[in-house]
């Protein structure tokens, strides 16, 4: 009587599936993986949203090329604690990626005598690599971290573990990553899945942040030779939806698509990187350091090149420069009217009609661009995000209605970091060129010249500055601040009085486009680095915004967030923090 | 011859003074009024110290000297004096006192004076002096460490929470167990009282160790009521109630709440532009309100618009001979809101019946189908509506003369009589039906089993059936209404639960006496019960019609969701009791259960656990030297100790971690289903569990006019669930704690109730005080800080302590405000001084400290009753002694509605202006300023004694009655919470707690009714 007791007692989850059922089929297996990608992806930066932006386009912010709309307490002003809520997101964003992968890998055991060999090494092979993704991030942004790659085994390791050294976790993950290679197709049979190449591409990555120039230099050939990838004859395709959709296992290696038949499934950037006077409540902007770091049109920087000139600014750059940012005078379509001039000082709205080149100014229309504190004059520096903002309106809606899929890794970032790591091993001169022409070409800019291609420190100040303008606002660029020459770079262009735009009246001319009245003086570039850092006369000719904080034995990295350390006591803060 | 015969006659004679001539006496005793046969009464020979007991039947047998007088005595009857005969049937009256009472315990019963727990009872008779809506709340202030708390008076919603001596758990349920003729689960609620026999309350974990693990906050067992064979009974019991709010806030005149919206902005910026300039409020002082250029809404009345109107009927029908019995009982409840749209209806239909197959077999049936009927309305809460009525400016237009509504001014325009009228239909209606199927059947001499079924079930069908209503501006020029805006949305909700429970029991009692004196009763039993909820839902916008609300008629293409759950959960136990009685003097009770819970591990064996408890009782005034202390009639002391389980621990499968499926992907532009683990599990989860001490005592004196029980007891409760944070460097970001069997306290507390009978001449009354207090002490949480809300448990302090800033009263002109508040605060006189605990000269979240508490102490209540002739009155006070009540909200603080246009109550007339330094509130300041953080500045005194009832009776005369062939035909007049004594804020109620305005008042009711038996 008491063992039938005993089975009528025993009762389990009756509509939901236990851990213990599960990952015990093929269905299940893929719906676990499927759930790993989901912690990748729907990594949400949305106060007061329930639509997710995808948080890697605020690492940007963090760096010398963007910043966020609130004024202290972000991790980019340098005026912040361990207490950080970025910093609690991201630690515990990037740990349920490595949870439910190592979740995954560690239950689906049971599903292998169910699944063909192919699939079930498939999926072993994705979730490495997601897992890899996670700890590259966390590397980047922590550096020593705490490394599992099982679920805990006994309730002591949930309250006390330790970091583990970044090398030790490079160590163990390359081999881990071509291990997943090996078992994974250049191209997937689903566009949104990781593929060999991109196996690789995070093998690349990780190698390049613990300086393993050789390491990346060989697998990256190896990409760049075997995998079949191309360069988008269109910069800006790449960034909107109709080019992502061509542009798979082409350049796009691994992006978030969208779903096109569910209403709910898209993406705030274009809220939170928007113009004002487009409905939009910019959080995010680019810096000026940015803007003043696209070389003009001669393939020069703007403190060395006959072709700038600071009434004129916008004339005769980089053209990625308009494709990556909005700067004054740019036209754009606005909902209700057919379009408008940017603008941040004025009161009202300069439209402009693109088939007459009828210029109206000033409109009716309120520029909130200039008003509100929403807009990019009160809290930006005068310049809005571009990437990512190609497309307005998707679906013939309101902006925020937005399908573009976020790229977490195409090929010309391997082209990039394949330059970089050739220059750094010391490959000769001319193979670091090559691959930084493909990107430049495209770009319709000048091959590396010859004075630079004979000077290794120019080939360097080039190598980085085109890393930095061609993947800026793809949250990659924080890994390249934080490792450059160990921190000296950062300590160069991070503790930075930040000033933005001319203060000035604007006056535009169809044809000509943008002058400003009292043009503010190109910035002075560093001696090492070749790059922005000082704007003379900034107070009075140009927006301001805080002087940032950094000191680099402590911002070079982020710390480990106050509530971990409280509960793991055995977890040691990050230097100075 | 005769002389030797003569002598023969004297010697027999002086034999029989020597060695009297003997008699055997046989004899039954029974109760007088029920002719039920009394066991273990005392049958005594006067002047003799010989003496035997009853049997179960009532039966005794003694030999004793012819011409003896015999003194029959049982505990609660009056004694008895009769001269010995062959055959003596004694009938025994009861004395007034409870003692000789059936006492139902736990799957059995006892007769009270053997009890030796801690157990109130109370008899349905007196639940329904009350003519109340919820039977939860008849049992306020009737019995002593109960406590009953009325937090709202919406119909269906205005039931009392019950606990029973305290807090039995932090995190998990302190809800006691209720059984209803051994049916587990049934809301009391849902018992109509006009069906109550009595209610035993099991308070010590003595007497319910026998529950295992479900016995921890205490047990109430419901009895109802069952024909009487013999006896054909029609009964027709009926009230009619006018419920008002027993208090309201009132809210600043139209005028007032201009002056003092302009003052809140001055007070920000004195160069600042007011919003009402001096012309606007000279107009509202000087023209009367005529809904176009000038306004006065009196929100509440506009809102609190309904009858609020509540009839009760009940019908039984008893009747039934040796062989079988019936009855029948219907009851149909209606209550109307304050608030349109704002109803509860119920219909309850009971059948107990009895069958005797044979002299030793019964079979009895019960039958229960309750269905209620709840109806508020869709868009907004009854609550939240009466929060904007209370906190809406008069300036708003409410209503036009053609019904139109107002734009009520606010950000989302929301008008709060139209939420009330025109905002749809939330209805919920919940049939339930209960059948139970019990055997009882005496094997063989004093060996009785007994088995039962039970199973229920409660469907619950409930929808939200939004509509729209459109606002309108006044147009003063052209003395019309411009359209504004339509307001809401047409969106269909629908739900269906199911609860389906199966109860299995089965139990054995042997009772048996060796030597007289020695009386045993051994009992054992085994019980189960599965549970099973399931529920689908779906939802969709675009409804058409709201007074149509299908889910074909819901068009929309938006938001279409559907959705379904189901868990389960069972029990098991086997349990069993002996009783022993020495001599009716000294009594022992254990008992224990062995009881496995669903709700832990399989695979750990968490399952199964066993508890018990030993009682003993001592009953002194049956000691030879009690004789001589002749106002004593009755005294017992009464030890207990128990241990106990408490499987309440928040959810079916605290021991596994599940699947959430919700975490999808997508890949080709197209969505793929993907899931992850919702946590970690915790599969070393287990009940909390509790131990008892209680100390008791019951006097009965003065020729039992006066009885009088004292409890004294100590609770420790541990292993209680608290969840622990683990890092999210462990992957659950959402959900990174852990629950374990972590924390313990204490709840100390003592009883005592007192109940006078005597008459005046024709008058006869009872009086009858109860008052009890208990004290909570959280021992160990290991330092983790259990918060809710402004609340927060931590070891050395009351469990869900307010956890406020203190205070030092307000900043008068001239102080030093250089302490800053949480970072910047522009601090002046007449804001809130804050007290800077750690001495760091800034005032953060570090200052806060644990203050005051919202359990009410010193729970009293006095019964009062009487009766003259034909005329019946009762009274019936109830209060708390002591007890901390946090206002906030628009309870408060005037200006600041939330996504609302608020303006304040009148009470904001008394805040801080420097003509005004002894304020009892803060300066106006809009925006706020924090002076409105928690701080034990709004901490209120929640202490109140409150007149609960009182009830006038008039009994027609039974001679006339006889006529008509009526038994009982009385009427009588009532009236709900008459009168309260309290100091707390004005306008609120001090039963409710922790208001922010948010609330449905309490009711005070005006009732007639009538009680009419054949």
């Amino acid at each position: 009587m008491l063992s039938s007791c005993e089975k009528y007692l025993d009762r389990n989850p009756e509509s939901a599936i236990t851990q213990r059922d599960f990952y015990s089929n093929a269905q299940q297996v893929q719906q676990a993986l499927t759930g790993v990608y989901n912690a990748i992806g729907a990594r949400a930066i949305s106060p007061g949203f329930n639509n997710p932006t995808t948080y890697y386009s605020k690492l940007d912010l963090y760096t010398e090329i963007g910043l966020e709309r609130g004024l202290s307490g972000t991790i980019g002003s340098g005026a912040y604690n361990a207490a950080n809520g970025s910093v609690a997101e991201l630690w515990s964003g990037f740990y349920q990626v490595v949870q439910r992968a190592n979740n995954l890998l560690f239950y689906m055991t049971k599903a292998q005598s169910v699944m063909s060999a192919a699939d079930y090494k498939r999926v072993i092979a994705e979730a490495k690599v997601l897992r890899a993704m996670a700890y590259w991030h966390l590397i980047v942004l922590y550096g020593d971290v705490p490394f599992t790659t099982a679920p805990p085994a006994t309730p002591e390791e949930l309250y006390a573990f330790a970091k583990t050294p970044k090398a030790t976790i490079v160590d163990f993950l390359l081999p881990d990553l071509e291990d997943a290679a090996n078992n994974l197709d250049w191209n997937p049979t689903q566009a949104g899945r990781v593929s060999k190449g991109v196996a690789k591409g995070i093998a690349a990555r990780l190698a390049m942040q613990d300086k393993r120039y050789q390491y990346v230099a060989d697998i990256t050939d190896d990409i760049i030779n075997n995998g079949g990838y191309s360069l988008n004859p269109v910069f800006q395709n790449v960034f909107r939806k109709a080019g992502q959709t061509a542009n798979v296992n082409k350049e796009i290696m691994f992006y978030y698509p969208y779903g096109d038949a569910d209403a709910g499934s898209f993406q705030y950037l274009q809220l939170v990187q928007g113009s004002r006077v487009q409905g939009g409540q910019s959080s995010h902007f680019p810096t000026q350091f940015l803007v003043d770091l696209f070389e003009c049109t001669d393939g020069k920087t703007i403190n060395e090149s006959v072709l700038y000139n600071p009434s004129k600014p916008n004339a005769n750059r980089d053209p990625r420069m308009r494709q990556t940012v909005i700067v004054p005078g740019d036209t754009s379509i606005v909902q209700g009217f057919t379009s408008m001039i940017f603008n941040f000082r004025d009161r009202f709205v300069t439209t402009f009609n693109p088939n007459t080149q009828v210029i109206t100014f000033p409109s009716t229309i309120v520029n909130q661009d200039s008003a509100s504190i929403f807009g990019p004059r009160i809290n930006g520096l005068g310049n809005l995000w571009k990437k990512y903002c190609q497309d307005r309106d998707i679906n013939g809606n309101a902006g925020n209605f937005y399908k573009v899929g976020w790229v977490y890794m195409r090929f010309a970032e391997v082209l990039l970091l394949n330059a970089e790591a050739h220059l750094e091993k010391g490959s000769a001169n001319n193979i670091v060129a090559t691959s930084v022409n493909r990107v430049r070409a495209r770009a319709a800019m000048p091959a590396v010249a010859n004075d630079v291609l004979g000077d290794i420190n120019k080939l360097r100040q080039l190598v980085r500055r085109e890393k930095t303008v061609e993947l800026a606002n793809e949250g990659i660029h924080i890994a390249d601040l934080r490792r450059w020459d160990d921190g000296r770079y950062a300590e160069k262009v991070m503790p930075l009085q930040l000033y933005g735009q001319a203060n000035s009246n604007m006056k535009f001319t169809a044809g000509v486009g943008l002058e400003f009245q009292v043009p503010a003086p190109a910035p002075t570039f560093d001696a090492t680095y070749n790059v922005p850092i000082s704007w003379p006369n900034g107070d009075a000719l140009r927006l301001k915004r805080e002087l940032r904080i950094f000191n680099t034995n402590q911002h070079i990295l982020c710390p480990i967030p106050l509530s971990e350390i409280t509960k793991v006591p055995t977890l040691i803060q990050n230097p100075n923090w | 011859m005769k002389k030797s015969t003569l002598m023969a006659f004297i010697l027999l004679l002086f034999c029989s003074s020597l060695y009297a001539q003997q008699i055997r006496v046989s004899g039954t005793v029974t109760d007088a009024a029920s002719g039920a046969p009394i066991e273990f009464a005392s049958v005594n020979v006067k002047g003799a110290a010989k003496g035997v007991a009853t049997s179960k039947n009532g039966t005794f047998s003694i030999t004793v000297n012819v011409g003896s007088a015999l003194i029959i005595s049982s505990v609660g009857y009056e004694r008895k004096e009769v001269a010995a005969a062959e055959n003596l049937q004694v009938t025994l009256t009861k004395d007034g006192t409870s003692l000789g009472d059936v006492v139902v315990v736990g799957y059995s019963t006892q007769k009270r004076a053997n009890v030796t727990s801690a157990v109130t009872t109370i008899k349905g008779s007196e639940l329904i002096k009350r003519p109340l809506a919820s039977t939860s709340m008849t049992l306020q202030g009737l019995a002593p460490g109960v406590v009953v708390q009325q937090g709202s008076g919406q119909p269906g919603g205005d039931g009392g929470s019950i606990t029973i001596r305290g807090f039995g758990s932090i995190t998990g349920s302190s809800a006691p167990l209720v059984i209803v003729d051994g049916v587990e689960g049934v809301s009391l609620n849902d018992i109509d009282p006009n069906i109550i026999e009595n209610i035993s309350i099991l308070k010590d974990a003595a007497s319910t160790a026998v529950y295992g693990v479900r016995g921890t906050n205490g047990v109430i067992l419901v009895k109802t009521k069952r024909a009487e064979a013999g006896k054909t009974s029609v009964s027709f019991n009926s009230f009619m109630a006018k419920q008002t709010a027993t208090n309201l806030p009132k809210t600043l005149s139209a005028v007032d709440n201009m002056i003092l919206n302009n003052e809140a902005i001055t007070n920000v910026n004195p160069q600042a532009q007011v919003p009402y300039p001096q012309s606007v409020i000279d107009l509202y002082r000087n023209t009367p309100a005529d809904n176009l250029n000038v306004f006065n809404t009196d929100w509440v009345d506009q809102v609190l618009q309904n009858n609020g109107l509540m009839q009760n009927y009940n019908l039984q029908v008893a009747g039934g001979n040796d062989k079988a019995s019936f009855l029948a009982s219907g009851t149909l409840l209606n209550q109307e809101g304050l608030i349109v749209n704002n109803s509860f209806r119920k219909y309850d239909l009971r059948m107990n019946g009895d069958i005797n197959l044979t002299k030793k077999i019964k079979f009895s049936s019960d039958l229960f189908y309750t269905k209620s009927i709840n109806t508020q309305p869709a868009g907004m809460a009854p609550t939240q509506i009466i929060q904007r009525a209370i906190s809406m400016a008069r300036i708003f237009p409410g209503k036009f003369a053609d019904g139109q509504y107002g734009d009520a001014g606010q950000s989302n325009r929301i008008n709060p009589i139209a939420e009330a009228e025109a905002s749809g239909i939330n209805r919920a209606e919940t049939p339930t039906l209960s059948m139970r199927f019990a055997f009882t059947a005496e094997l063989f001499k004093d060996f009785v089993l007994e088995a039962a079924y039970n199973n229920r079930t409660s469907y619950t069908e409930a929808y939200s059936a939004r509509g729209t209503y459109n606002s309108f501006d006044p147009n003063p020029a052209t003395n019309t209404y411009l359209f504004n805006n339509v307001i809401g949305d047409s969106l269909l909700s629908y739900t269906n639960n199911r609860v389906n429970v199966n109860q299995y029991s089965a139990s054995g009692t042997y009772s048996f006496k060796l030597k007289d004196v020695h009386q045993f009763k051994v009992q054992g039993g085994f019980q189960a019960l599965d549970n099973t909820f399931s529920s689908i839902g779906a939802s969709r916008q675009g409804l058409q019609d709201p007074n149509r609300p299908f889910l074909n008629l819901a068009t929309s293409a938006l938001q279409p969701n559907v959705s379904g759950s189901a868990t389960d959960f069972s029990l098991a136990g086997y349990f069993g009791r002996l009783n022993y009685i020495f001599d009716q003097k000294y009594l022992l009770e254990i008992t224990g259960r062995y009881d496995g819970s669903s709700r832990f591990s399989q695979l750990l064996d968490n399952q199964w656990g066993f508890f018990g408890g030993v009682s003993a009782g001592w009953v002194i005034s049956k000691e030879k030297f009690m004789d001589k202390v002749k106002f004593i009639d009755f005294a017992k002391l009464r030890m207990s100790y128990g241990e106990l389980g408490n499987q309440e621990v928040g959810s079916d499968y605290p021991f596994v971690a599940t699947m959430n499926g919700g975490t999808a992907y997508y890949f080709n532009n197209q969505i793929s289903r993907g899931s992850s683990l919702n946590g970690i599990p915790n599969e070393l989860i287990s009940w909390e569990s509790s131990s008892q001490k209680n100390i008791g005592v019951d006097l009965s004196m003065f020729k039992n006019k006066l009885s009088v029980t004292f409890d004294i007891y100590q609770k420790k409760i541990k292993d209680m669930l608290i969840d622990f944070p683990v890092a999210t460097a462990l992957g659950y970001a959402g959900n990174s704690t852990i629950p374990a069997n972590a924390a313990s306290m204490v709840n100390n507390g003592w009883e005592f109730s007192a109940t006078y009978n005597n008459k005046i001449g024709k008058v006869n009354y009872s009086i009858t005080g109860n008052i009890s207090d208990v004290k909570n002490n959280v021992l160990d949480t290991r330092n983790q800080d259990i918060v809710q809300g402004i609340q927060l448990s931590r070891a050395g302090f009351p469990i869900r302590s307010y956890f406020v800033y203190l205070t030092d009263g307000l900043y008068q002109t001239g102080d030093n405000f250089s302490v800053p508040f949480n970072g910047t605060r522009p601090t002046a006189a007449g804001d809130v001084k804050f007290r800077d605990i750690d001495g760091n000269d800034t005032i953060n979240a570090f200052d806060r400290v644990l203050v005051g508490n919202n359990f009410p102490r010193y729970d009293y209540s006095l019964n009062l009753n009487a009766d003259y002739k034909g005329f019946d009155i009762n009274i019936f006070l109830y209060g708390v002694g002591k007890r901390d009540n946090y206002i906030s909200g628009v309870g408060v603080e005037p200006f600041n509605g939330g996504n609302w246009i608020a303006s304040g109550l009148e009470s904001a007339l008394d805040r801080w202006t420097p003509g005004n330094p002894d304020a009892k509130y803060p300066r106006l300041f809009s925006g706020g300023n924090g002076n409105f953080t928690a701080s034990d500045f709004f901490l209120r005194n929640g202490a109140f004694m409150r007149v609960k009832q009182i009830t006038l009776g008039y009994s027609v005369p039974k001679k006339t009655l006889e006529r008509l062939k009526i038994q009982q035909l009385r009427f009588y007049v009532n009236t709900v919470n008459p009168f309260t004594f309290s100091n707390y804020e004005p306008g609120f109620d001090p039963e409710v707690s922790n208001t922010n305005g948010a609330f449905y008042p309490i009711m005070k009711t005006t009732t007639v009714g009538v009680n009419l038996r054949f």
